[in-house]
């Protein structure tokens, strides 16, 4: 028995949760460290032991689970720093990777406004240039090979590669997902006679069909191989010199935790791992109300991201993307606008139009109103306008702020052009600012057929607590949390996950179907997920095991992953039930009369997620009493309300002197040791036996 | 030259409406075209679509204008604008809620017949607001070759299905015997309902959401706001045209057509005056006997399209861009046929030859001055290499395409070469489907797809590279016959022509290997043992089991004087055989070897170049001699600066040298030295026949190349002019 810690590595912060044998948790945080990203890490988890009164190695050393969701494959592509890779392709496709699918490489992933302007758009400078692509002379069709693979030219061709300094190759060839003995002979040979280089094969990282998506992440793959295992290798060893004996798990962006050794060898999986914790986070104390609809929303200094977890289902994305490199994997599906805290504020010239973005005066110099050079209104200088801040309380009294400077840049740059006054023209802004998160909203429910209504909405990042009522109520989203946890939801969304791995086949099956054949697949894949987590130390019955198939109509091209909803082997009549099931999916996802069942379904992909279980924490649960705000409050300040119809005196509230029950009824502001929460007139903000903040949000005037 | 002061005021404000409250709802109405385009391309599921993204849905306001536009191919914002005027026209007092239209008649609006249009009018409170349109490429409307582009028609009879306008469905409830009458049509019904379904669907959703915008702010601000955008972009536009200078810019393509063995010419003028611009087709030859036909309203939006994203990147693509522009075609020629010319290839002949003709002038135009010199670029993917698909199956009927012409190629830049299989201007956001994507539905398999050396247009900044494919049949037992259709041009003559000295990108190619595993009996065929090819440019053909289809995509066109190339750069392109170490050495004069190692004196090598160029060229006997002579923020070319003497004449100066070539109030390519060339000087990958020539105006004294032209021996030189 011991401590269990989640550690999560943000852009800026580092935070960790440290979970004890009751369930109970503790919180550290503190900077996150370049280019070491491990000092970052025992920052905050000394953050977290003084509080415990607890040596970090007597921490560590009685510490079972360490659990850990890192950026380092963000950090290494980012700043270049990857592998010298090489490439094995089929020959006569030596360009699928740099061909990019023609401009699809060029305009994906940039924002509409960018994609108009066509001469100023390129595609991601490539990880490696096209010297370092070799052709492979060999070809498979379908299911069968039809030109066999010609051992002398392959090491041939790895010979030049390492001869031209390549430390990690990748190898990709047309069909090996489903046809994968030739690039496993590349594997055989490369092992043998490059034993030190990393090697990723497409059929292992990414066994999907689509050439170029497969390629570019088996290359990508490769690229950030020789990284993380050194990280990760530095990680251990540094945690064993503290006395760590437990178990290190890495988090995936498919939403559970994986082996050092499997994160080494898929590190494409960690990429954007730290995000898809925080949708846990989210989930999890979600969950712990009893809410299984949650729009999960984190609105920090640079991006808003928001992920939908409907009926505690996570979709995953269709076509993830990082660093504008496409990549396949079962990645939960998360978006993102660069509309946050430290977006600037601007006037379109001439037209006077106002924008919110996409520039960002970041943390540095940061907003107008931190008096650190920022000479650009942003949005965190528009709620200072609004009243939601109190100087003296800013970030609990720890820094600093210059509001005088905020109103002049504002008033110099907004303000005035539009001949409004200051705080007239800060309200419109903070409407066009939610507005714009409101239509971000709608992208990701109302046009995917989610009806928001229906949710709650979680809100985390510094600058969520000011918007996140006001944009529920644009989409008359009846519900706002505010976690306590919200700081380190992430961190927290570590503890609440399970080991987890994912299997797929790529078998293309036709009707009429059958389930000797369905059961074929699965069979196998199965045997593989529970051998890997019986492996792993889990016993054979707490395994869990989900299966699902990806269906298509043949001549469409949408494919629907559709879960299996049956125990042990399949009947013709389960079979059955999961093609019905995806007929009905196809409907509801694409719209009535979008099948053409003429063309006749097709089975494409076989997958089953293993799972683990690990034991979930139990949040510290705090006596209820009755409702007494009135301890809390610290004073009144104007404020601008849209409901309001303008500035009226708004309460101030001190989140730290607010106990369980308490409710509040009158607009202002709750002010947390890390973010302001806005309470709009109408709405009721009570904390909650967890001391969540939950705002009932008052209908809007929408219909 | 005009004396229009750029800052004289053209007041952009938005009136009588708060600008946040514009801004919200600007911001909702480009959603309402995105999410619609998003339903379209759910409901429909098909390659073309979804990969392609041959579509378009878009606002319209109740009189017909363009409101807001969703991606897809632009031109077809015209198409559609004039086909929702025609519906109002044709249908007054018949137009209720739930109803929508169909029109696919080229002769009424439509582009060419397979790109049906459907036209929904919008209500709110039993008022008519506004009208959506979509339109798809459906995969067959019974024209007499399958797929739509129909090389075999020789009038608009034998293209298929035409509608001028009928109702669909009528207060909401499907007509179903007008459905099954146009699907009773098609070769391939059930695609063709779904394709007809997506269109549906996306119009419902737009109307739903323009809908929940006038419940939300009242119809009659979101008319407003509609009026505003509007008039804005006009207003934007306009004060944009003031920034840049007046003049004339003349620029020619030729179509070559197989079947008709000749050749088109295209002739394109473009004058600026003031804050308005006109472009002029005079010069243009008579309508073809095929389908390469465009008409009128076809032409200036193929005009009109390229010019959103290269002048109009910053505003929002609507009415108030087309107020702006004259187009005039006339009457009988190829770019403004008489029914029943055949016009059924339009969309990929001559309609996307006027993208072309537009792209090269607006990028002389922006290139005239010096603040929007950045934005000029050559020819982006000159001609689509469409690859139509029949196969049949027992009883069933396929019609299919490749994708692989959407890939593109990316024009040169005045900052960076053109990206390399990057894509087109009038479709900003088109894709190619994975060749196993293909594989999976096709009992087709690709033998290649590669880049193709030297494909970009030589320049300062090179063209983007095309690519070439071959696929031969497989599975036999999953098809009785495949017949390919195709509709090639830009194989005797470069349609990516380059701008401002660039070279063109090189020409496309369809061949047929007859037999090509024959030969030593191998499955998959190699390379090595493919026979001598035919052609297989034009027609249907017939693919035999062993048969290998062949077809090579243009690059694109170049940007400035390929003697200005970095010369780190021209290496790594022969290290990343992107060109050939003879084009290096050749265009480009860099001593190179095959690796890409620079083996020698660059500038040695180039000084050569530059007199080999005048030895080769005649050179005027004088050039101006100005006087006293200022410097002014215009140019004629990456390499031609203008100035101006005290009576106000302007010259065109060498920059290089600064020489004076000729006036550039008339006609200064006609005092530069000009050389005539074989095209086979631009590069390995591209065609030349003695019919067309390279032809390069150069500095007379120093040998910069200042302007190229691909050009008949006889045809005049092209004017570029400053007004004065």
């Amino acid at each position: 028995m011991g401590y269990r810690i989640g550690t999560d590595i943000g852009g800026t912060c580092t935070d960790s949760t440290i979970m004890d044998d009751s369930g109970a948790v503790t919180i550290g945080k503190d900077l996150t460290t370049y280019p070491d990203l491990s000092e970052g890490i025992f920052d905050s988890l000394r953050d977290a032991t003084e509080d415990l009164d607890l040596g970090l190695s007597e921490l560590l050393a009685n510490t079972d689970l360490f659990l850990h969701a890192t950026s380092v494959g963000e950090n290494a592509l980012f700043e270049r720093e990857g592998a010298e890779t090489g490439l094995l392709a089929t020959a006569g496709f030596e360009e699928t990777l740099h061909a990019t699918r023609g401009g699809y490489g060029r305009w994906s992933g940039l924002p509409f406004e960018q994609v108009k302007d066509i001469i100023n758009t390129d595609k991601p400078e490539p990880l490696l240039p096209r010297t370092r692509i070799k052709g492979v002379s060999e070809r498979a069709y379908r299911d069968r090979i039809v030109e066999n693979i010609d051992d002398e030219e392959v090491l041939k061709s790895i010979d030049a590669l390492v001869e031209d300094g390549v430390e990690s190759v990748a190898a990709c060839l047309l069909w090996s997902f489903s046809s994968p003995e030739h690039e496993r002979r590349i594997k055989e040979l490369l092992s043998e006679r490059y034993p030190e280089l990393y090697v990723t094969i497409s059929s292992d990282v990414s066994p999907t069909m689509g050439e170029y998506e497969r390629t570019s992440t088996t290359v990508l793959n490769a690229y950030l191989g020789p990284t993380a295992e050194e990280y990760l290798t530095n990680l251990r060893s540094t945690l064993s010199e503290y006395g760590f004996d437990g178990l290190l798990l890495l988090m995936f962006s498919h939403g559970g935790l994986v082996s050092r050794e499997d994160a080494i060898e898929r590190p494409v999986g960690l990429i954007e791992s730290g995000p898809v914790g925080g949708l846990l986070g989210s989930q999890f104390v979600a969950n712990r109300r009893g809410i299984d609809n949650v729009i999960s929303t984190d609105m920090g200094g640079t991006t808003f991201k928001v992920g939908v977890i409907d009926d505690n289902r996570i979709e995953y994305a269709d076509e993830p993307m990082v660093g504008r490199h496409h990549y396949q994997f079962p990645k939960r599906d998360i978006h993102s606008i660069a509309v946050a805290g430290g977006s600037i504020i601007s006037l379109e010239e001439g037209t006077n139009v106002p924008q919110v973005g996409p520039e960002s005066a970041g943390s540095d110099p940061g907003p107008a109103c931190y008096g650190r050079g920022g000479d650009r209104p942003t949005v965190t200088d528009v709620d200072l306008i609004q009243g939601y801040f109190s100087p003296e309380y800013f970030l609990g009294g720890d820094k600093t702020m210059d509001p005088d400077h905020a109103y002049e840049v504002f008033d110099e740059r907004v303000a005035d052009p539009l001949g409004k006054p200051t705080e007239e023209a800060a309200a419109d802004i903070y409407k066009l600012i939610n507005s714009i998160i409101a239509d971000l909203l709608r992208e990701t429910t109302v046009e995917k057929g989610i009806d928001p209504r229906k949710f709650s909405l979680v809100a985390i990042g510094g600058a969520a607590g000011m918007h996140a009522a006001s944009y529920a109520r644009e989409l008359d989203i009846p519900e706002v949390l505010v976690p306590y946890t919200a700081s380190v939801n992430s961190a927290l969304g570590l503890l609440s996950t399970d080991v987890t791995h994912e299997h797929l086949d790529v078998q293309g099956i036709k009707p009429p179907f059958d389930a000797d054949q369905v059961n074929g697949v699965f069979d196998d894949l199965s045997a593989t997920a529970r051998e890997k987590l019986i492996d792993e130390g889990f016993d054979a019955e707490e395994v869990v095991l989900d299966r699902s198939i990806s269906m298509h109509y043949q001549r469409q091209v949408h494919e629907l992953l559709t879960p299996v909803k049956a125990e042990g082997r399949l009947t013709d009549e389960d079979v059955a039930a999961t093609v019905d099931r995806f007929e009905d999916l196809y409907e509801q996802r694409y719209g009535q009369g979008s099948a053409y069942k003429e063309g006749g379904i097709e089975m494409t992909e076989f997958r089953v997620r293993g799972v683990g279980p690990l034991s979930t924490p139990e949040l510290n649960e705090h006596p209820v009493s009755e409702s007494n705000p009135e301890r809390a409050r610290l004073g009144t300040k104007e404020m601008h309300f849209e409901a309001a119809g303008g500035r009226i005196d708004g309460v101030l509230y001190d989140f730290e002197e607010l106990t369980p029950g308490d409710e509040i009824t009158e607009p202002g502001v709750i002010l947390t040791p890390v973010t302001t929460i806005v309470v709009n007139p109408g709405d009721v903000a009570q904390m909650d036996r967890y001391k969540n903040i939950r705002i009932s949000v008052q209908e809007g005037t929408n219909e | 030259m005009s004396e229009t002061d750029p800052t004289e005021d053209i007041d952009l404000s938005v009136e009588e409406i708060d600008p946040v409250t514009f801004q919200i709802i600007k911001h909702r109405l480009v959603r309402v075209t995105d999410e619609a385009v998003k339903a379209l391309k759910r409901v429909s599921g098909a390659p073309n679509t979804n990969e392609g993204h041959d579509l378009m849905v878009a606002l319209y306001t109740k009189d017909g204008s363009l409101l807001t536009g969703g991606v897809g191919f632009l031109h077809h914002y015209l198409g559609a604008s004039e086909a929702t005027k025609h519906i109002i026209d044709r249908f007054e007092g018949n137009i209720g809620p739930g109803d929508m239209f169909i029109l696919n008649d080229p002769y009424t609006a439509a582009l060419h017949p397979p790109d049906v249009y459907i036209i929904c009018p919008i209500f709110h409170d039993g008022e008519l607001q506004a009208f959506s349109a979509s339109f798809v490429h459906v995969a067959d409307i019974g024209s007499i070759d399958p797929g739509g582009f129909s090389p075999n028609a020789t009038t608009v009879f034998h293209e298929g299905f035409q509608t001028p306008g009928m109702k669909l469905i009528e207060g909401g409830e499907m007509r179903q015997d007008i459905l099954d009458t146009i699907l009773n049509m098609s070769r391939d019904p059930g695609m063709v309902e779904l394709d007809l379904r997506s269109e549906i669907a996306a119009n419902n959703v737009a109307k739903d959401r323009l809908q929940e915008l006038m419940a939300e702010y009242s119809p009659e601000t979101i008319e407003h706001v509609g009026e505003q955008l509007i008039d804005q972009s006009e207003k934007k536009l306009r004060k944009r045209l003031r920034e840049l200078p007046d003049g004339r810019w003349e620029e020619r393509q030729y179509l070559d057509s197989t079947s008709e063995n000749r050749a088109f010419t295209v002739q394109l003028a473009l004058e600026k005056e003031g804050d308005s611009l006109r472009f002029d087709f005079a010069g243009t030859d008579e309508q073809s006997e095929v389908g390469f036909n465009c008409t009128e309203i076809g032409t200036i939006g193929g005009v009109i399209a390229p010019l959103l994203p290269l002048l109009c990147h910053d505003m929002t693509w609507n009415d108030g861009i087309i107020r702006a522009i004259d187009v005039d075609a006339p009457e009988g020629t190829i770019v403004n046929a008489e029914r029943p010319a055949p016009i059924s290839i339009a969309t990929i002949g001559t309609l996307q030859m006027c993208n072309s003709l537009s792209t090269l002038a607006v990028s002389k135009l922006l290139g005239a001055s010096e603040a929007y010199a950045d934005r000029a670029t050559g020819v982006w993917h000159g001609a689509h290499c469409h690859v139509g698909l029949e196969i049949e199956h027992g009883s069933d009927t396929q019609v299919e395409t490749l994708t692989d012409t959407f890939a593109g190629a990316g024009g040169a830049r005045a900052f960076d070469d053109g990206v390399d299989l990057g894509g087109e201007v009038v479709n900003i956001v088109a894709r190619w489907g994975n060749a196993e994507r293909h594989e999976a539905v096709l009992p087709l398999m690709y033998l290649y797809r590669r880049f193709v050396a030297d494909s970009g247009g030589p320049g300062e900044f090179r063209g983007g590279l095309g690519h070439e494919f071959a696929v031969t049949p497989a599975d036999s037992e999953e098809y009785d016959e495949i017949d390919v259709v195709t509709m090639a041009r830009g194989i005797e003559v470069p349609q990516s022509t380059g701008v401002f000295g660039g070279y063109p990108g090189a020409n496309t190619d369809f061949l047929a290997y007859r037999d090509g595993a024959g030969t030593d009996g191998q499955y998959p065929p190699t390379e090595d043992s493919l026979p001598e090819p035919e052609h297989a440019r034009w027609g249907v053909e017939t693919l035999g089991d062993d048969d290998v289809f062949h077809v090579r995509h243009p690059g694109s066109g170049g940007y400035g004087d390929p003697l200005d190339r970095d010369p780190e750069r021209v290496a790594r392109d022969v290290a990343e055989k992107k060109i050939s170490a003879e084009t290096a050495r050749e265009v480009y004069c860099v001593p190179v070897d095959e690796d890409g190692t620079i083996t020698g004196s660059v500038e040695d090598a180039r000084e050569q170049c530059y007199r080999d160029r005048l030895e080769r060229a005649s050179v005027p006997d004088e050039t101006p001699s100005p006087g006293e002579i200022e410097p002014t923020t215009y140019r004629l070319g990456a390499n031609v600066a203008v100035e101006a003497d005290e009576a106000e004449r302007l010259y065109a100066t060498c920059d290089s040298c600064g020489t004076h070539v000729g006036r550039a109030d008339e006609d200064w390519k006609g005092t530069a030295a000009v050389s005539e060339e074989s095209l086979a000087t631009v590069g390995e990958a591209t065609h030349h026949t003695a019919g067309y020539r390279l032809r390069q105006f150069l500095c007379p004294d120093c040998g910069t190349l200042l302007d190229t032209e691909v050009a008949k021996r006889d045809d005049p030189r092209l004017v570029s002019r400053l007004s004065p």
